[in-house]
């Protein structure tokens, strides 16, 4: 089993997550030095230097959209599952996500600070960066007084969707016009994902796991007889999409979802008038279901496929007994797994670590390099976070094609 | 009612107010207890923190935490007692939860962390801390039933088959035994503790006994409890209840299920009624608003929730328990009930399978002004 290379995020106040790494359009991996549980913190966007072999910071977001981190107001302390690879245009989107406490103050809720002019979170910023020139194209105000959880892009159409966090709402930004408007709620609590299939059309999962269908042929935004699957004993409550990536052709999707026992799941999009799901198997241990088990423990992410056709996933392991609640004493393991989508097959192929002291379990998001390499984004509160680097001893450039267009 | 009654609808269910019953478990995320280990003997609230702590008794006996207020809504199954079959006594103040749970080979006190929770709709974690023994308190048998002080600093009980009162220092575990009530096995398994402290059970021919705040001496009233002509040899109280307020003390008894109250200070007990006509009075509570709640039935019956109105002097059937908001159920046998801090009111139900039952009672309308407001 190979071992990944772990890079820490060497900013100030210290980084405690990395929720977002994506392919950017030029195949380089880009990741978010967020710092979500300090008051006052900020994040940061990184990229890997595959020349030193070392992570460059690309722009410090509150200073890039003129918004100071001691302003008081919840800050811009994290860009969650909102990467976006233009390829065409060459621009890297990123949205800003809540939930930092603003500078000085002890906590945050986002519900309580709800409009409070001193405290509350004033809005999700869209920045551009361009990947040719280095630099922000532009930013913009994206979504008011919420955070954005994740996004997608149709490039085709100029069009980036999200779901915001609290409302739960979904939103279409159209990016020639700079303007961005809410189609409703979907529920309580945010899908984790957000992507598109081959006709355009964008799908993600409201807090009851069942898919929600957005056509822009048809403009209409709707709840589709599918959910996502489930482990027996827990109901689809909750059982939201976390993580989904396209397989190499396009032709479906794989993912897992932000619940207890995460299955495997295979989405077909375009099989049917609703598609076809299935479901793969748990990706995880038994545990004890007497206990409700933390998300941080039994995790589940950072879906990416290697040139070798195989699926790559973030999973973790605990020891046995611990599972209600996290705390950094419990001695994890952070596997990345090798899934053959053509057997079913599933081996450990590499593991995780973080800094010292820390887990390196808990992965968010990952990316293929155009050299073929795996990287994998982890939080790894409060130790702070990083990515770890995969190599995959690939030959030739760039290999990181087709590039993910969500995050 | 008459009016609204039909072939498919007799108004036998709650008739006023709500029930929802909530599974053992955190739903959608865990599995309850498995049955036969899950009937709640004894609730208690630790007022502080909202959440509402329960002991099972059955196979193996679990201490579960209720948690429903804020962003909550979970029952979370704290374990399971080792070496018990049944938990009696809760003790539970500050940060501390105490409590004391019988077995095979005896009684023992223990101890463990209190259960707070919060964000429990985004994301979660519920520690499970240890379960500790603290000390033996009775071996060989086990406790019928036990109180708190209100300071939390002892236990006193009943031994379940012998009768013993007994008085448990709850941070040692140093246990004095007070005396025997019955030899012949008549006594009370439910005991109260009223307002000043004063513990209250039955004994003998449906005679009360009392033991004064810090006393080992067992009083032993000439008093009967009220019950049918000629049943007194069989009468003994089977629920308790005390006004937080008013300070007087409802009691409920088996086997025929007939209420009472006690003024604790005159000793003066009147005759309340018989509820419906269900044996036995399983568990009663005090609403915010002076009326007591209870359930009544065997666990062999279906059966019924009531209410005393201390104010009208009205004893009320209010149905057979039912819940349809989110978990569909019928509830035939409880054994425990609690009022919590915003007026909604616990019963512990005790069957093979069991919920935790959140009843609310209805607001009564305004009464129409005399002037109104043009």
């Amino acid at each position: 089993m190979k071992t990944a290379k772990f890079y820490p995020f060497e900013h100030d106040p210290k980084p405690d997550s990395c929720w977002s790494l994506s392919t950017g359009p030029d195949g380089r991996i880009y990741a978010s030095s967020c710092c979500e549980g300090v008051p006052g913190g900020g994040v940061f966007v990184v990229r890997y230097n595959d020349e030193t072999d070392s992570l460059d910071t690309l722009v410090n977001v509150a200073e890039a959209v003129g918004e100071p981190l001691k302003s008081g107001r919840a800050t811009q302390c994290k860009i969650h599952y909102s990467f976006c690879a233009s390829p065409a245009t060459g621009i890297m989107y990123a949205a800003t996500h809540l939930s930092a406490p603003g500078y000085g103050q002890l906590a945050y809720s986002p519900w309580a600070d709800w409009k409070d002019e001193d405290q509350s979170f004033p809005h999700s910023t869209l920045l551009a960066w361009d990947t040719n020139k280095d630099e922000v194209a532009w930013s913009s105000v994206f979504i008011p007084r919420e955070g954005c959880r994740c996004l997608a892009l149709d490039e085709e159409r100029g069009l980036l969707y999200a779901i915001s966090y609290m409302r739960d709402h979904f939103w279409i930004y159209d990016i020639d016009k700079r303007s961005i408007r809410s189609l409703g709620r979907l529920g309580s609590i945010n899908s984790q994902g957000i992507f598109t299939d081959k006709q355009g059309r964008v799908f993600t999962s409201n807090g009851d796991g069942q898919l929600v269908r957005y056509s822009p042929h048809t403009g209409k935004l709707e709840e589709i007889p599918v959910y996502v699957p489930y482990a027996d004993g827990l109901t689809n409550w909750h059982a939201v999409i976390y993580d989904v990536v396209a397989s190499p052709d396009g032709d479906c999707v794989y993912g897992v979802p932000w619940t207890a026992n995460p299955h495997l799941f295979r989405y077909w999009p375009e099989d049917g008038p609703y598609g076809r799901m299935e479901n793969l198997g748990p990706v995880h241990q038994d545990r004890d279901p007497s206990q409700p088990i933390s998300f941080y423990l039994d995790h589940c992410g950072g879906l990416v496929f290697g040139t070798d056709g195989m699926l790559y996933y973030g999973t973790s392991r605990w020891p046995e007994g611990v599972e209600s609640a996290f705390d950094t004493s419990i001695e994890t393991e952070g596997i990345v797994v090798q899934y053959n989508p053509e057997t079913g097959e599933k081996r450990d192929f590499a593991k995780l670590v973080g800094n010292p002291g820390g887990q390196g379990h808990y992965v968010a998001r990952a990316g293929r390099d155009r050299f073929g390499n795996l990287f994998f984004g982890q939080v790894t509160r409060p130790i702070p976070a990083g990515l770890s680097r995969v190599v995959m001893d690939e030959e030739g450039e760039d290999l990181h094609n087709p590039v993910r267009t969500w995050g | 009612m008459a009016e609204e009654m039909s072939w498919h609808s007799l108004r036998e269910f709650t008739r006023e107010g709500l029930m929802v019953a909530l599974p053992l478990c955190f739903p959608g995320q865990s599995e309850p207890p498995p049955a036969g280990e899950t009937a709640i003997k004894v609730m208690a609230l630790n007022g502080y923190t909202d959440t509402l702590y329960m002991g099972t008794e059955g196979e193996k006996a679990h201490l579960l935490a209720g948690l429903i207020h804020q962003d909550t809504g979970v029952v979370h199954d704290m374990g399971t007692i080792p070496d018990a079959t049944s938990v009696d006594a809760l003790s539970v103040l500050g940060e501390d939860v105490r409590f004391l749970a019988s077995g095979p080979d005896g009684a023992r006190l223990y101890k463990t962390q209190r259960c707070i929770g919060s964000f429990l709709i985004q994301e979660w974690g519920l520690p499970r801390r240890p379960i500790e023994e603290v000390a033996v308190v009775l071996e060989g048998e086990g406790i019928g039933h036990a109180v708190a002080s209100a300071d939390g600093s002892e236990c006193v009980g009943v031994s379940a088959e012998s009768g013993q009162v007994f008085r448990t220092d709850t941070q040692t575990g140093e246990t004095r035994i007070l005396g025997e009530l019955d030899k012949r096995g008549k006594f009370s398994r439910r005991l109260c503790v009223d307002k000043s402290g004063r513990v209250w059970g039955t004994c003998g021919n449906a005679g009360l006994w009392t033991l004064a705040p810090g006393s080992d001496e067992i009083e032993k009233l000439p008093q009967r409890i009220p019950c049918a002509a000629g049943r007194e040899q069989h009468t003994q109280v089977s629920a308790w209840a005390v006004d937080p307020v008013t300070g007087m003390v409802y009691g409920g008894t088996r086997p025929d299920g007939f209420m009472f109250s006690l003024d604790p200070h005159t000793r003066h007990m009147v005759a309340l009624g018989k509820p419906c006509r269900q044996d036995l009075i399983t568990c009663l509570t005090v609403g915010h608003d002076g009326r007591v709640f209870g359930m009544v039935g065997t666990a062999e019956d279906i059966g019924h929730f009531f209410c005393f109105d201390p104010e009208e002097r009205s004893l009320k059937d209010l149905g057979i328990p039912v819940s349809t908001l989110t978990t569909r159920q019928y509830g035939y046998h409880y054994a425990c009930a609690v009022t919590g801090v915003d007026g909604e009111m616990y019963f512990g139900q005790h069957e093979r399978v069991n919920y935790l039952w959140v009843y609310f009672p209805r607001v009564p309308q305004r009464k129409p002004a005399e002037a109104t407001v043009e």
